[in-house]
C-alpha cells in the first residue's frame, strides 16, 4: 500500500516539476506578458498597451520599425515598452492594468490607443481576440497555476471560448439602430473575395458603423482600467487610433464621418469623464498613410507610422514631466 | 458529466475512495447516489425517465421469472415495448414524421406531422439495449430476476458505463454489485493505466482531430476532395480514438473499483475482414445484435437467401440503432452488404490474398462508411464520396484549401495540421504493438524508466496538447 502511495506521489512530483520545465522553456505562456514582466522588472517610465496597428508594416516600407521603436527615434528621454496584442482588447488591458497596479515597480505612463473597429461585432466578439488566456494569467494569484493553464482549460475550468464560433457568427450586425444581417453574412460569404465598390462599401459598414453605447462590454472594461490606473496613481493617456475615414466617406456617405465621430466623440467623454484625457486621431490621417486601400484597416504604412509617432511625441511624450 | 471535465477528475478520485473507506454493506448506495450524480450533470430531470424505464423492467423481470407460457411472454412484450417506446418517442419521432410527411408532400396529400421539440436523453440507447439485455435473459432463463430493486438500478445506471457502454449482459454485471472488492493495488495500478491511454486517445487524438474534421463535415461545400478524404480519414481515426477512448475510460474506472466490464474494442483496423471488423469494433453492440436480433432470427441456420437477408436486415437496424437519420441507415447496410458480399467471394472464389489487400480493402470499406455515419445528409454524404472520389485520380493539390478549416483555430495552420498527421501515426504504432503484444503488457514487461517514461509523456501530452473547445464523446449522442 505505502509503495503504491509514494510511488504515485513521486510520479505527481515528476510531472509538476517537467510540467513547469516544459512550459517555462518551450512553451511560453504568452510573450505579452513576459515582455510586461521584463519592462517591470527594469522599471521602464512608458508602457504601451498597442494592437496591431502599433507593430504592423507594409511590404513596400523601407523602414519596418514599430510606431514605439519610431516615437524611440524621436524621443529617447524615456523608456517605452510595448505590450501590443494582435487586436485592441480592453479586457485584456484591464487584466494588465490590475497586474501593473500590484507591482512595485509601476511605469509612470501607460499610453492606451483605442481602435474605433475593435469595438465592431467583427473583432469584439471573434473567438480568437478573447485572450482568456492572459487575463487568466494575469489575474491569478495561485503560485504555478499558470504552468498549468492548458489543462484547466481543456478540462473547461478556465473557459478560453466564452463566446464559440457559432455565437460569433450569430452576433447582430448594425448600421446605426438597423440590424442589417449576421457575423455569419459577412465572414462566410463567397461574394466579398471580390473587390469591388459594393463589397468595401459593406466592409466598412461592418466595422465601423454600430454606435457604442454604455453598455458595451469594452466600454465597460475601459472605464474599469481606467479606475484602477486612477486608484494606483499611474497617469494614463489614450487616443483614438486613425482609421481611412476619407475612403470611409467615399465608400459609405456622410453616415460614415457621423458615425464615427459620434463614437470617437463617445469614447473620449467615458476616458475624460475619469479625469484622463484623449485625444481623438482618428479623423487626422490621410488616405495615403494607410496600408490597405481594398479593405477597412486601421494599419499604418511607413509614412503613417512616422506621422503617428510624431503627433504621440508632441501630445503625450512632450507633456508628461509638466 | 464527462470524463474529460474538471467535475470528473474531482468525482471520480472521491468517489472511489469512498467506495473503499465504505464498509461493503454501503456500497451500493454510493454507487447508486454517485452515479445518479453523474447522470443528472447532462439534464438533471431526465432521470426520471431514465428510473421510469428502470421500474418497468425491474417489475417486467420479476413477473418474468415469476410466469410461465404465453403470460411470460406477454410480459416480456410488454417490457420490451414500453422500453422501445421510450426510445422511438425521445429518437426516432421525429425521423418516422418527417418521413411521414415527405411521403404525404409527394403525393400532394393534406397532412401535416407535428415533430417534437426535445433534446435526446443522454445515453438512452445504451441503457435502454441494457435493460432489454436483462429482461431477455430472464426471460431465456440465463438469469434470474433481481429483487433488489437499488442492484438493479445500479446495474442499469452504474456511472463508468451508463452513457456510453460497454452495453453489458446481466450475467457478467449483476452478480459484481454484490461481491466484496479489496483494495488491490495491482488492479487499481492497471486501471488506471488504462484511463490514463484512454485519456490520450480521446483528449490528444480525437479531440484535436475533430478540430478539423467538425470543420470540414460542417461546410462541405467549401472544400475540395483531397480536404474532404483526409477529414474523412481524420474521422475514422477520431470516431476510434473517441469511442475506444470512452471504453477504456469506462473499463479502467471500473476496474479500479474490482468491477470488470466486457472490452469493447480490440484493434478493429488490423482486421482483415468486415466480419472479423466487428468481432473487434464495438463488440458489446455487435454481440448484442448478434444475440438478440440476428441469432433469433434464425442467424445462419437458414436458407441461402434468408441468412443474407438476416446479415443485411441486422446490420441495417445497428446503423439505425446509433441515429434517426438515413446516413446511419445507408453506414450499416454499407457493412451488411459488404458482409454479405465477402462471404459470397469466399464460397465461389478460391483465391487466398495477402493479408495486405485483405486489410486494405477492410480498410476501405469502413472508410467510405465513416462519410454515412458522419455526414449530416445523405445528399452531403453522396457530395463527399464523389468529390472524394474524383480526388484520388487529381494530382493537383490545393494546399490552402485543405489548410482552410484550420484558420479559425490557429495562426500555424500548417504545423498544426503536420501535427495532426503524426497523431495519426502514433496511432498506428500504437495499434500495432497493441495488436502483436497487447500494449499494457508490453508496458508492463519493459524497463522501468521506460515504463514511467512512457506515462510521463502521457500525461503531459494529455496537459498541453489537449484542445480547449468542449468536445463530446461522439457515442453520447446516442
Amino acid at each position: 500500500m505505502n509503495n503504491f502511495f509514494y510511488k504515485l506521489i513521486a510520479f505527481v512530483f515528476v510531472v509538476v516539476l517537467l510540467q513547469v520545465v516544459l512550459v517555462y522553456y518551450f512553451l511560453p505562456l504568452s510573450p505579452q506578458i513576459k515582455l510586461l514582466d521584463e519592462y517591470l522588472q527594469k522599471k521602464y517610465q512608458i508602457i504601451y498597451f498597442g494592437d496591431s496597428i502599433i507593430q504592423f508594416s507594409d511590404e513596400k516600407d523601407i523602414d519596418r520599425s514599430s510606431v514605439v521603436d519610431m516615437i524611440n527615434k524621436i524621443n529617447s528621454q524615456y523608456s517605452i515598452g510595448d505590450v501590443s496584442f494582435p487586436a485592441y482588447d480592453s479586457g485584456v488591458y484591464e487584466a494588465m492594468m490590475d497586474y501593473i497596479s500590484r507591482s512595485k515597480n509601476r511605469p509612470q505612463v501607460i499610453i492606451i490607443p483605442i481602435g474605433l473597429r475593435s469595438f465592431s461585432p467583427e473583432w469584439d466578439r471573434r473567438p480568437f481576440y478573447q485572450f482568456e488566456k492572459e487575463k487568466f494569467i494575469l489575474s491569478n494569484r495561485i503560485p504555478l497555476a499558470p504552468y498549468f493553464f492548458k489543462f484547466f482549460a481543456t478540462l473547461r475550468l478556465v473557459d478560453v471560448n466564452p463566446i464559440s464560433q457559432q455565437q460569433f457568427l450569430e452576433t447582430p450586425v448594425y448600421y446605426g439602430d438597423d440590424q442589417i444581417g449576421t457575423v455569419s453574412y459577412f465572414e462566410n460569404n463567397e461574394r466579398f473575395a471580390n473587390i469591388t465598390k459594393e463589397n468595401i462599401r459593406d466592409k466598412y459598414i461592418y466595422s465601423y458603423m454600430a454606435p457604442i453605447t454604455i453598455n458595451h462590454r469594452k466600454i465597460e472594461s475601459l472605464e474599469n482600467l481606467l479606475s484602477i490606473a486612477n486608484k494606483s496613481g499611474i497617469k494614463v493617456y489614450v487616443y483614438i487610433t486613425p482609421l481611412d475615414y476619407k475612403n470611409g466617406k467615399e465608400f459609405v456617405g456622410s453616415d460614415f464621418m457621423n458615425q464615427t465621430k459620434a463614437n470617437a466623440d463617445f469614447i473620449c467623454n467615458v476616458v475624460i469623464k475619469n479625469n484622463v484625457e484623449c485625444f481623438n486621431l482618428a479623423f487626422d490621417f490621410d488616405s495615403k498613410y494607410f496600408s490597405h486601400p481594398e479593405y477597412p484597416s486601421e494599419h499604418l504604412n511607413q509614412h503613417g507610422r512616422g506621422l503617428l509617432a510624431e503627433k504621440i511625441n508632441k501630445l503625450i511624450l512632450n507633456k508628461i514631466d509638466d | 458529466m464527462l470524463f474529460n471535465s474538471f467535475s470528473f477528475f474531482v468525482f471520480f478520485p472521491v468517489v472511489t475512495s469512498l467506495y473503499f473507506l465504505l464498509p461493503h454493506k454501503y456500497r451500493w448506495a454510493l454507487l447508486l447516489g454517485a452515479s445518479c450524480l453523474f447522470y443528472m450533470a447532462f439534464i438533471p430531470y431526465y432521470i426520471l425517465i431514465l428510473f421510469l424505464t428502470i421500474g418497468i423492467d425491474y417489475f417486467a423481470g420479476i413477473k418474468i421469472e415469476q410466469s410461465t407460457g404465453s403470460r411470460k411472454k406477454w410480459y416480456l412484450i410488454i417490457s420490451i415495448v414500453s422500453t422501445c417506446l421510450v426510445l422511438i418517442i425521445f429518437k426516432y419521432y421525429n425521423f418516422f414524421g418527417a418521413n411521414i410527411q415527405a411521403i404525404a408532400d409527394f403525393f400532394h396529400w393534406n397532412y401535416s406531422v407535428k415533430l417534437l421539440s426535445i433534446i435526446l436523453p443522454i445515453g438512452l440507447s445504451f441503457h435502454t439495449f441494457q435493460s432489454l439485455s436483462y429482461v431477455i435473459e430472464v426471460y431465456r432463463g440465463n438469469q434470474k430476476a433481481e429483487y433488489n430493486f437499488s442492484i438493479y438500478s445500479l446495474y442499469v445506471m452504474f456511472y463508468p458505463q451508463l452513457v456510453a457502454g460497454p452495453i453489458e449482459r446481466p450475467q457478467n454485471l449483476l452478480h459484481q454489485f454484490y461481491e466484496k472488492h479489496l483494495l488491490d493495488f495491482n488492479r487499481i495500478s492497471e486501471g488506471l493505466k488504462m484511463m490514463l491511454f484512454g485519456f490520450f486517445k480521446k483528449m490528444v487524438i480525437a479531440d484535436n482531430l475533430a478540430m478539423y474534421v467538425n470543420e470540414v463535415y460542417g461546410k462541405v461545400n467549401l472544400y475540395d476532395g483531397h480536404t474532404l478524404l483526409l477529414a474523412t480519414f481524420f474521422f475514422s481515426i477520431q470516431i476510434y480514438c473517441d469511442f475506444s477512448g470512452y471504453s477504456d475510460i469506462a473499463i479502467g474506472s471500473a476496474k479500479v473499483m474490482g468491477f470488470k466490464l466486457m472490452d469493447n474494442f480490440k484493434n478493429p483496423y488490423m482486421s482483415l475482414s468486415i466480419g472479423e471488423f466487428w468481432k473487434r469494433w464495438h463488440i458489446s453492440l455487435s454481440t448484442w445484435f448478434r444475440d438478440y436480433v440476428y441469432i433469433p432470427l434464425g442467424g445462419n441456420r437458414v436458407s441461402t437467401f434468408r441468412l443474407y437477408f438476416n446479415l443485411v436486415f441486422t446490420f441495417a437496424l445497428s446503423g439505425f440503432w446509433h441515429g434517426a437519420n438515413w446516413t446511419f441507415i445507408i453506414w450499416g447496410l454499407i457493412h451488411g452488404l459488404s458482409l454479405a458480399g465477402s462471404n459470397l467471394i469466399e464460397k465461389f472464389v478460391k483465391i487466398n490474398f495477402s493479408t495486405y489487400i485483405k486489410r486494405i480493402s477492410v480498410l476501405v470499406v469502413v472508410f467510405v462508411s465513416w462519410i454515412f455515419f458522419r455526414a449530416n445528409n445523405l445528399n452531403e454524404a453522396f457530395y463527399i464520396v464523389k468529390k472524394s472520389f474524383i480526388s484520388i485520380f487529381a494530382f493537383n493539390l490545393n494546399i490552402n484549401n485543405i489548410l482552410l478549416p484550420l484558420y479559425n483555430y490557429t495562426s500555424r495552420t500548417g504545423i498544426y495540421l503536420v501535427f495532426l498527421i503524426c497523431l495519426t501515426l502514433v496511432l498506428s504504432a500504437i495499434e500495432v504493438v497493441d495488436y502483436k503484444y497487447g500494449l499494457l503488457k508490453r508496458i508492463n514487461k519493459s524497463r522501468p524508466w521506460i515504463r514511467y517514461a512512457i506515462y510521463v509523456i502521457a500525461v503531459l501530452s494529455i496537459m498541453n496538447l489537449g484542445v480547449t473547445q468542449e468536445i463530446k464523446f461522439i457515442y453520447f449522442q446516442f
